[in-house]
């Protein structure tokens, strides 16, 4: 018998099972729509041969006495019928099952990840080697044997871990409290989902208009609809957009566990003038300071921290998490929204019977994740707030720059 | 594919209102784009607000009777405790907090023991065995029954909240063939209470407990 393997939790995942509660489950999904159903036997076929592929995610989550560690486990992953709301909470104390799901509703395929094991670069990988297998399993025809580019180890690896370098971190700026969205909220810890497929080509062309990349463009459109609905009392505090940037495009690693930082950019309707050009600008210089890599190296190293302080790790679990979810709390607090842009998904074989792929996110007030394929941006809003005026406000917006937006939704309000 | 003619977007899925702006829409209403998850709430009201009635007024008339009968000691102490730790198992299961069995039979284990401990320091007259044990392992069965319904257990979790079922009413007729047991209208009830859910869920769920004994012990 083969001895079963554990690993530790990677640096930004520590924080996640104290931080994951009510609506804010740390879980996130990706989907896939095909142009055809789903055959959910074909399904849990081609998830077999895929969930081989990525032995780093056949794993559990166990409490130790100072950490959480991540067991592996001969636990299988079964395809069922999408049967709850989206990113619902996947760990249960007592019920200790993989930290990832696939569900599947007509066309669509979910895949359901507790923030833990993966981020969402990681989580495409496995969704697109899903997909892809499903297709040729399906169509019955041999495509080109699935390849993935990294060997076990690899994949497996903590690059927060690889990267630290005790010498260099610097002291975190002190930032204020930002704007905090405020309003009615759905029904049992449920988020609001709207998502927005729009052409890529038309939003490119518009965002090259302004001299901006497409998540600086987006990003500025949602301080904007932010901020046409704040009271001018609000309007004293900034509001603060959380961007995840993806640490692979900036230090070599072909982790599929976490590997990202955030960049926090701001803007402050009391002192600005609140045009999207000014908007654009002005988080366009905080974005590119953000992802200089000192900047970035600094950053990550802070991260790291923690885990390399004796102190801090000799803390018990319990005490640990109480701490933990404190100084995620207020973190949050300085945070007002996120917006997550995981890139354009690439899928080798099979372009033709897929529609578009999206992502969305758990969140404690909303959150925006963007995605492309092909010509197809995906716009998901997820949002605790029963009210859609800033979802509205954003889409029209884009709507007035003759952008054709097709608009999809949970309908949480019916449930 | 239907438009909404204030947002200038097209609107996919089987929205008769546009998500962003809730006018109603214009052109063919699609397929749904994602399944309908009633809450718990709305899709058990009519559950929820019969068990409130009735454990209320339960509780309102067994304490009624009891100050009017005080000779006959203090037992609707019992019934209250037990509607109380029956609605901590509910909205246990409704905030989805851990494993409901284990919740359960954590609650009956640990309550039995210290009001057994109790009995015994305030001289043994045996109030825990005769009643307290009986109505709690009820209480749990109820809860079970429930549990199993409003969560939609999957079949193969299904077996084990039968033979907890069973063993909830098997501990008070071991302390009844033990002689342990004076009053035994109690531990009568609890065995009433186990085979009549015992035999509602072979009714309605038999076929797939049957279906999955078959593939657990196929050879
Ligand atoms: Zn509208």
């Amino acid at each position: 018998m083969r001895t079963k393997q554990w690993i530790r939790l990677d640096n930004a995942a520590k924080i996640f099972p104290a931080a994951a509660y009510g609506s804010d489950t740390q879980v996130f999904r990706l989907s896939c729509e095909l142009t055809e159903p789903v055959n959910a036997h074909i399904l849990q076929q081609a998830l077999n041969e895929t969930a081989a592929m990525f032995p780093v995610y056949q794993c559990v989550m166990r409490r130790g006495l100072f950490w959480y560690y991540l067991d592996s486990t001969d636990l299988k992953p079964v395809v069922r019928e999408e049967y709850k709301p989206p990113c619902s909470a996947i760990y249960c104390k007592s019920n200790k099952g993989l930290l990832y799901e696939v569900t599947y509703f007509k066309n669509r395929v979910n895949l359901e990840m507790f923030h833990v094991i993966a981020d969402g670069k990681g989580a495409a990988v496995f969704l697109t080697a899903l997909i892809t297998k499903y297709l040729t399993l399906a169509h019955g025809v041999s495509a080109p044997s699935l390849f993935i580019n990294a060997s076990h180890t690899q994949m497996s690896n903590d690059s927060f871990a690889t990267y630290y370098d005790d010498k260099n971190h610097s002291k975190a700026v002190p930032r204020p409290n930002s704007y905090k969205i405020k309003g009615a909220k759905v029904a049992e810890n449920r988020l609001k989902l709207i998502t927005g497929h729009v052409p890529v080509d038309q939003v490119l062309r518009i965002a090259k208009g302004y001299g901006a990349t497409i998540t600086v463009f987006l990003c500025a459109c949602l301080i904007k609809a932010i901020g046409s609905n704040m009271s001018v009392r609000a309007k004293r505090k900034p509001v603060v957009i959380a961007i995840p940037v993806n640490l692979r495009s900036f230090f070599p690693s072909l982790t599929a566990r976490n590997f990202f930082g955030l960049v926090h950019v701001e803007y402050d309707f009391s002192t600005e003038s609140g045009t999207l050009e000014d908007i654009i600008q002005k988080i366009g210089k905080q974005l590119k300071e953000g992802l200089e890599p000192e900047r970035l190296y600094s950053d990550l190293n802070r991260f790291s921290a923690l885990e390399h302080n004796v102190f801090a790790r000799i803390v018990p679990l319990p005490v640990k998490n109480i701490v933990m979810r404190t100084a995620y709390l207020l973190s949050r607090r300085k945070v007002t929204a996120a917006l997550s842009n995981i890139g354009i998904i690439n899928v080798s074989f099979g372009t033709d019977y897929i529609r578009s792929f999206d992502v969305c996110s758990a969140t404690d007030s909303m959150q925006v994740c963007v995605c492309s394929f092909e010509n197809c941006l995906s716009i998901s809003f997820t949002s605790r707030f029963i009210s859609a005026d800033i979802q509205q406000y954003f889409f029209r917006m884009l709507v007035q720059m003759g952008i054709a937006v097709e608009i999809s939704s949970n309908n949480v309000e019916n449930e | 594919m239907s438009q909404c003619n204030q947002c200038n977007v097209t609107v996919r899925g089987d929205n008769k209102v546009c998500p962003l702006c809730q006018n109603p829409l214009i052109g063919d209403v699609g397929e749904a784009l994602y399944p309908k998850i009633p809450t718990v709430y709305r899709q058990y009201q009519l559950i929820f607000k019969i068990l409130t009635a009735l454990t209320l007024s339960g509780g309102i008339i067994c304490v009624g009777i009891n100050l009017m009968l005080p000779q006959s000691g203090y037992w609707s102490v019992f019934v209250v405790f037990g509607i109380i730790c029956f609605w901590i198992s509910i909205i246990a299961v409704i905030k989805r907090r851990g494993n409901l069995l284990k919740s359960i039979t954590f609650q009956v284990v640990s309550l039995s023991l210290m009001f057994i401990a109790l009995d015994f320091l305030i001289g043994w007259t045996g109030w825990s065995l005769n009643f307290f044990i009986p109505i709690s392992c009820t209480v749990a069965i109820l809860s079970l029954t429930i549990i199993v319904k409003v969560k939609k257990i999957p079949t193969e979790d299904y077996g084990v909240y039968l033979i907890a079922n069973l063993l909830f009413c098997i501990v008070p007729i071991v302390f009844y063939f033990t002689g342990l047991i004076s009053v035994v209208l109690p531990t009568l009830f609890c065995m009433a209470v186990s085979v009549v859910t015992c035999v509602v869920q072979i009714v309605f769920e038999g076929k797939n407990l049957w279906r999955e004994i078959v593939k657990r012990f196929h050879v």
